[in-house]
């Protein structure tokens, strides 16, 4: 009874694993969320185009789409930081970048419009913490950040922060767009998203001298490089559809120039 | 003789789909055990999982404001959902016409089948800007979970409640009664007192729900990893991390151990209401 | 005190239809022909959730397909061809612990097996089988109580006739627990069309328009979700109340038709 019991656990395994072993036209692709809206479009115009293909997305962050496609549990990963050796375990990642995609530092309307870098930091890693201080009104600062799995919040941590970490206080969201939501919906809320366009209904802060303008989106400093990738060389399959990710001309309408 | 076999047969079939399910129960538990064995067996494994920090990127994996978080939200909303699902079962059990009760009860009944993320959506549209407005914080906030959880939990309690209280014989009712009880005497020591046992598992069903509830919680509550200061600061419960974090690290890693220590915690709590519910069923 | 118990179940009760009434009035407007039948649409006007609800029907369907039948014979294993009673013991406390266990954690191991393991992708299949590690404990405990609540005076009198067990189990006890069968069915299938920590995990954020097994199958309660935290927009607050508008309509058409069947099944002619 218990053997049987045994092998049927083992045929059941055996048969699980096998399942997924025959060849298949599914695309798997996860990572970085704030590209989903883009990919979320751009994967169901590859599938109109290509009958047949299925693209599967997953959000879980930039870190959680690098470890996993090292792994072979996902095709591709859209990250916004390069891969490091511990999450990949030495394993060889092709890549190709989908484009630039600015990291714009927004806060609730109403409180200000321009913070030097220095004043932001210092909000960032928790250190001021009312907007009196920055020539805002007497009212509490909210800062609204990422999960760590976020591409963003290493981004963010590494230009702007110089390595500190943003407060252990600040609201975590498990999405780009969460955090746009919150900082709009919650007074004294700043945040920071990853968006070409900037979005309406919060205050898009100028930082120093730049001021984040759409026609020139090149002259703003602080940016994410969202990147699609595989393990070397990668079949067919995934190559074409990372192909058609990365060339779709109308990128620019999602931000990502 | 050849139905015997075939009743052999059928019934080893039968015993056989069983064990495998045992079986299955226990490799689901199994595979947390060993999931979150390496955080059990280094030194100091209880010092570091009680500690106050997560802080993945340092090597700190204190569960501590989860765990708080989880009992704080989940004891807050019991607060204030028991007295509401008494109020609701003693009502409809004493107070509405007859003919009303079975509807009022097929109504909570269907009030339990609306999707955890519904409350979520509702918590976004208004509990959160409420308690804003009230505790002038964020809003995000062990407080706006725990009444996004409470609602969550009204219809379940409040139906197990009612059901509980009508079982009880309408003879001790009528006998109280005639002793010359009031009504309130009559529910304060007869029906509450012979409905105990059946109160006290519906109450465990709704602590289960709460400590398991995830999506509704996550949605609200703002994610915050540190400890919390309070009922309005924003925090963080063993669900809702495990969502968070569930793809960051994958198994193999410390991380993923620290993961599977969150949610053998939980599975402990749910072995631990099994057993009360045993209990108070009298059974083993 | 029972007039203030009336008051204070008066208030939850507004609270409560007060939701009700928010996703209405939120939802109510969006919810038009075409956004139930187009698929999604990231920019602009328009779109829709047609695939979410087939992802819902079909991944809920199927779970309880898989499971159902499985539930059925397993609870008829501890009733009817009743083990030890310290079997039985073990047996109810391991399927009140599972049937206990958060989905979110659910989720979490079938991703391990299911993806990390045997390398499945995100897609409708690994979202079915989390549902079905889900529902199989919730299966099981419907078929106990279904079949414990069964006369024992039912089962005696067709043994005394000289039916076998079987027998007796497939022409006196399975009719006389069918009403309450399904109606644990309906019940269930509620439970799972309104899942979502375990799908977020599994089952992907996404829909594909050629649908396929081992496609990407978002379902209409991770959708509100998605749509919700995720979505830009002043529009995602009543995209996302439209779909819970959709999301429990359907669930309570299934409520209505279970409960319909079983009450037939257990009051034929009325």
């Amino acid at each position: 009874m218990t053997r049987g019991l045994w092998r049927a656990g083992l045929v059941a395994h055996l048969a699980g694993a096998l399942l997924a072993a025959a060849p298949r036209h599914e695309v798997s692709l996860m990572g970085a969320t704030s590209v989903l809206p883009y990919l979320r479009a751009a994967s169901a115009a590859f599938m109109s185009a290509h009958p047949g293909y299925r693209v599967t997305l997953a959000g879980g962050g930039s870190v959680a789409g690098l470890v996993e496609v090292s792994r072979g549990r996902v095709d591709l990963a859209v990250a916004d930081i390069p891969p490091r050796s511990e999450w990949t375990q030495g394993v060889q990642l092709c890549h190709t970048a989908l484009g630039r995609l600015p990291i714009l530092f927004i806060a609730h309307q109403g409180l200000v419009t321009h913070l030097s870098a220095t004043q932001l930091r210092e909000i960032l890693v928790g250190r001021i913490r009312n907007w009196s201080a920055v020539g805002g009104p007497h009212e509490r600062i909210v800062v609204v950040s990422r999960s760590l799995a976020s591409g963003a919040l290493q981004v963010v941590e590494r230009q702007l922060l110089g390595g500190q970490r943003v407060t252990s206080h600040a609201i975590v969201m498990l999405s780009n767009g969460a955090v746009f939501t919150t900082v709009r919906e919650t007074p004294g809320a700043i945040g920071y998203v990853e968006s070409g366009q900037p979005p309406s209904g919060v205050a898009i802060l100028q930082v120093d001298q730049h001021r984040f303008a759409r026609h020139d989106p090149g002259a703003w400093p602080y940016y994410a490089v969202p990147t699609l990738y595989w393990r070397c060389p990668g079949d067919r399959r995934v190559r074409d559809v990372a192909g058609y990710l990365a060339s779709q001309p109308w990128r620019r309408e999602f931000g990502l120039f | 003789m050849r139905d015997q076999q075939r009743e052999k047969v059928i019934q080893s079939v039968t015993w056989g789909l069983g064990g495998i399910f045992v079986l299955l129960g226990f490799g689901l538990m199994a595979m947390v055990l060993v999931g979150a064995w390496p955080t059990l067996a280094e030194p100091h494994a209880l010092a570091r999982l009680l500690s106050p920090t997560w802080d993945p990127m340092r090597d700190q994996w204190g569960l501590l404001p989860f765990l708080l978080g989880t009992a704080v939200v989940t004891c807050l909303a019991l607060a204030i959902v028991v007295p509401l699902a008494l109020a609701t079962g003693i009502s409809i059990s004493r107070m509405l016409p007859w003919s009303l009760r079975p509807q009022a009860v097929r109504l909570l009944a269907a009030l339990t089948a609306i999707p955890s993320v519904v409350f979520g959506w509702w918590g976004l549209e208004t509990v959160v800007p409420a308690v804003r407005i009230l505790g002038g914080q964020a809003g995000f906030s062990l407080l706006a979970a725990a009444i996004v959880l409470a609602l969550m939990l009204w219809p379940t309690l409040g139906f197990l409640f009612a059901e509980a209280l009508m079982k009880v014989p309408r003879s001790y009712v009528e006998a109280s009664a005639a002793l010359g009880a009031s009504d309130d005497q009559t529910l304060v020591r007869i029906l509450i007192p012979s409905a105990w046992p059946q109160l006290m598992n519906a109450f465990l069903v709704a602590v289960a729900r709460g400590l398991g509830e995830t999506v509704a919680v996550q949605m609200v509550i703002g994610g915050q990893v540190a400890m919390p200061a309070g009922l309005l600061s924003p925090g963080a419960t063993l669900t809702t991390q495990l969502l968070t974090d569930a793809t960051l690290f994958p198994p193999g890693t410390r991380g993923h151990a620290a993961l599977d220590a969150m949610a053998l915690a939980l599975l402990a709590a749910m072995g631990l209401l099994v057993r009360l519910s045993a209990r108070w069923q009298g059974q083993p | 005190m029972h007039h203030l118990a009336f008051f204070v179940m008066l208030g939850a009760v507004l609270v409560m239809a007060g939701l009700l009434l928010d996703v209405v009035r939120e939802g109510l407007p969006h919810l038009t022909w075409q956004f139930l039948t187009s698929a999604p649409k990231e920019r602009g006007e328009g779109g829709g959730i047609g695939p979410e609800i087939v992802n819902t029907i079909v991944m809920v369907g199927g779970a309880m397909i898989v499971t159902a039948p499985l539930g059925l014979l397993v609870g008829m294993s501890q009733v009817e061809w009743r083990p030890p009673h310290a079997v039985v013991s073990v047996f109810d406390q391991v399927r009140a612990t599972w049937l206990s266990i958060p989905s979110v954690v659910l989720g979490f191991l079938v991703y391990r097996v299911a993806i990390a393991w045997w390398h499945w992708p995100l897609s409708v299949v690994t979202g079915v089988l989390a549902l079905c590690v889900m529902n199989w404990p919730m299966m099981v405990s419907v078929a106990v109580t279904a079949l414990r609540n069964v006369p024992a005076t039912y089962r005696e009198a067709s043994w005394a006739l000289g039916a076998t067990r079987s027998q007796t189990v497939r022409r006196v006890v399975l009719p006389a627990a069918l009403g309450e069968l399904i109606n644990g069915w309906g019940w269930a299938m509620a439970r799972l069309a309104g899942e979502s920590a375990a799908l977020i995990m599994t089952a992907g954020l996404n829909v594909s328009t050629h649908w396929s097994a081992w496609g990407p199958g978002e379902t209409l309660a991770v959708y509100i979700w998605y749509v919700r935290t995720e979505g830009y927009g002043a529009r995602g607050s009543g995209v996302a109340a439209a779909t819970a508008l959709t999301l429990m309509l359907l669930i309570a058409l299934i409520l209505w038709v279970s409960g319909r069947l079983s009450d037939w099944r257990q009051h034929p002619g009325r």
